[in-house]
């Protein structure tokens, strides 16, 4: 029976496929190391139809990582508004992204204070924002997080 | 760390130029001097450097103007070539005058155009650099190059930009703007308290965590005069080598990824991955830098665990070997990337190249665990570095018999040395852990937990006098990692400034990609052409922090 379910969710995942674009807001390169380990072949994330796609013009979904930094503001403006619209999804990967600064650090004078969800919201209302927390978080918590979104999604 | 010091190296320092102090500080292999005048302290650098042997590691102004006797500071930081010596150089104009600053920036950029030095960005000179910031605008376009490139890159990797000047497909010239991912981690310092720097520290650059968190530590330790027991650094330099071996086998993977050999790079991949499953499980974390902290270590794994993560990792790195061996004397893997962008030895001694871009191209010596070791480096030197250099003897080459020493060219500094040196280091790396765990840790009863708490270190630092500093360095897997810390009043932090092996290294990069500068290199038989699609194998063979570079 679980096989039965499982080939059924494997053929809906193989019609469609979820491009994911990762997009780096001045992260201390922690969270890129353990995105770029799911991406390798250990985790085997082409199987659910999962894939990091280098352009933004062709992504469902943002992995953002990092708390926004002052020299990538525009940057990030620019990579959320060639996403395809209408329903843009952001995954929040690690503590920075999620709370808007870096874990136990304060008075960092390159990070923006309202972070990546507040500069998103001003330029695009009702964005679909997937906290992933952790120091780095490890890529079974981002994998997880992400098939949970694939499954609301269907 | 007192207990050692008889196996370290020291030699004489250099002596006190005329008009100028030296200043006692009280630490080993750490001399300081204050020069006041421009015309003396060109002349003494140029001695350390020409005569004496010493190399600049890093130059920093700092804003003192709150102290007593109010002054704009330049720094400069030197370490020896084969001794355990560092000399730092302080060079100020009395006075708070916001002129004082432009004088010193001006002789910063004299010393710039004279001596490798590549750190711009401080304190005061923030300000320089802040309208500097390259930031991404869609209404101005820079006509003088080709191609722009970034700061957002496709793939999953940091920002930064490169300005490519290009004749079709081939590389003319490259400039790296390097600043879009500044923090502000050197200010986030200041004003904290000393035992909360930590956790700063630990977030400079993640893939070269463990060896910020040591290198914090160090310097604290050694500020405040604090024994740490052998266990302890035993551990730290065990986590030291796992984060080598962990970034080594990742960025060969990539290599050969880029090679367009997917096959052993997926091997690797599941290797490493697998790695860093046993590391969670006996240190709790797969970047596990939390269980660093001044004084000593807040974990310490049993002997058992240990001896089972030694186990894995000397059957991860003797499948590693296997790979390594396969895929160095295939053609694939030649063709592709011997003798593209060379580094010259000259070249690298000029930009104060050091970590393992120095050691690929033969300045063999500029390994801080050989020439500033600490803890198990100091009592097992003979043991982990034979024969200097320290890769000879771990060359994959010769594990092989019937080869010849001749038919193997190795650290021409080419993007193959990169990638053998690379090899090299994973297997020695293996060779450090095995000893450490079976030498020291074995047979030893479970060590007592000797961490200093939070209180203690604040009360420590309360006794030490303010505006008194102290250096720690230690060999990252990139290259040194460098802390130089300076203490305010109280227990509080005046000044810190961090130096991450990539921020020489990036004009390394930029000068083995320009195309004017390497044509005296055309003659060598190995020399080829840079084209666009080799650029992506050449930045992973350097692999450079981001993060850590723009702080």
């Amino acid at each position: 029976m679980t096989a039965y379910f499982l080939s059924l969710w494997r053929r809906w995942c193989k019609a469609k496929p979820f491009f994911i674009r990762h997009l780096d807001c001045g992260s201390c390169n922690g969270c890129d190391l353990e995105l770029n380990a799911l991406a390798s072949p250990p985790y085997n994330i082409g199987i659910d139809g999962i894939e990091f796609t280098p352009a933004p013009r062709h992504a469902e979904a943002l992995a953002v990582t990092g708390p926004l930094v002052i020299g990538l503001k525009n940057s990030a403006i620019y990579t959320l508004e060639a996403m395809p619209g209408p329903d843009r999804r952001i995954f929040l990967v690690g503590d920075c992204s999620v709370n808007g600064k870096i874990p136990e650090v304060d008075n960092c004078p390159g990070v923006v204070p309202d972070g990546v969800i507040g500069l998103f919201n001003q330029r695009i209302p009702n964005l679909r924002f997937v906290p992933i927390p952790g120091c780095p978080p490890s890529p079974d918590d981002i994998l997880e997080k992400i098939i949970s979104e694939r499954i609301i999604m269907a | 760390m007192t207990a050692k010091k008889s196996n370290r190296r020291f030699i004489d320092f250099p002596k006190i130029p005329e008009n100028s102090d030296k200043v006692f500080t009280g630490y080993d292999g750490i001399s300081c001097y204050v020069i006041r005048e421009i015309p003396e302290f060109r002349s003494f650098i140029n001695d350390l450097i020409k005569q004496d042997g010493y190399y600049i590691l890093g130059a920093w102004g700092s804003n003192e103007t709150e102290r007593a006797v109010p002054a704009y500071k330049l720094y400069v930081l030197f370490s020896h070539e084969s001794a355990d010596n560092f000399v730092l150089t302080e060079f100020f104009h009395k006075g708070a005058d916001a002129s004082e600053i432009n004088k010193l920036y001006d002789s910063f950029k004299d010393i710039s155009k004279r001596f490798p030095v590549f750190i711009p960005y401080l304190y005061e000179f923030e300000r320089y650099f802040a309208s500097e910031l390259p930031q991404h605008n869609r209404n101005k376009h820079d006509n003088e190059y080709g191609l722009t490139v970034g700061p957002i890159h496709a793939g999953i990797i940091e920002a930064g930009v490169f300005l490519f000047k290009t004749d079709g497909e081939r590389i003319l010239k490259v400039k790296i703007r390097s600043g879009c991912k500044y923090r502000g981690m050197e200010r986030a310092f200041e004003n904290l308290p000393i035992a909360k720097g930590i956790s700063v520290a630990g977030r400079v650059s993640g893939d070269s965590s463990c060896a910020h968190a040591i290198a914090w530590s160090m310097a604290v330790e050694q500020l405040l005069g604090i024994d740490v027991s052998d266990e302890a650094m035993n551990l730290r330099a065990i986590l030291a080598e796992i984060e080598r071996i962990y970034a080594h086998i990742n960025d060969t993977a990539f290599l050969l990824k880029d090679c367009a050999w997917d096959r052993p790079a997926s091997f690797l991949f599941e290797y490493r991955n697998a790695l860093m499953n046993v590391v969670k499980d006996v240190m709790g974390s797969r970047f596990p830098w939390r269980i660093i902290h001044p004084g000593g270590v807040t974990l310490y794994p049993d002997y058992e665990n240990l001896k089972k993560l030694a186990d894995e990792i000397s059957n991860t790195v003797e499948k590693c070997r296997k790979i390594f061996t396969k895929t160095w004397f295939h053609n694939r893997l030649r063709t592709r990337t011997k003798g593209l962008a060379v580094v010259r030895k000259g070249r690298a001694q000029w930009f104060g190249a050091d970590g393992i871009i120095a050691r690929s191209c033969n300045l063999i010596t500029r390994d801080f665990r050989y020439i500033h070791p600490f803890g198990p480096y100091t009592q097992f030197r003979e043991n982990f570095f034979p024969d200097f250099p320290p890769c000879k003897e771990y060359c994959i080459a010769r594990k092989i018999e019937g080869l010849e020493q001749q038919d193997v060219r190795y650290y021409n500094g080419g993007t193959l040395s990169r990638f053998s040196i690379r090899c090299n280091e994973v297997i020695h790396s293996d060779q450090i852990i095995q000893t450490i765990i079976d030498e020291q840790i074995k047979g030893h009863k479970k060590p007592e937990r000797r961490m200093i708490s939070d209180d203690q270190i604040r009360e420590q630092a309360i006794t030490v006098p303010p505006y008194h500093w102290s250096v720690g360095a230690i060999e990252g897997w990139r290259g040194p990692v460098v802390y130089w810390l300076m203490k305010g009043e109280e227990d509080h932090i005046f000044r810190v400034k961090i130096r991450d092996p990539s921020i020489s290294n990036w004009h390394i990069m930029a000068a083995a990609l320009d195309e004017e500068k390497s044509h005296e290199d055309r003659e060598d038989t190995d020399f080829k052409d840079i084209i666009l699609a080799d650029f992506p194998v050449i930045n992973k063979s350097f692999n450079l922090s981001y993060a850590g570079n723009d702080l």
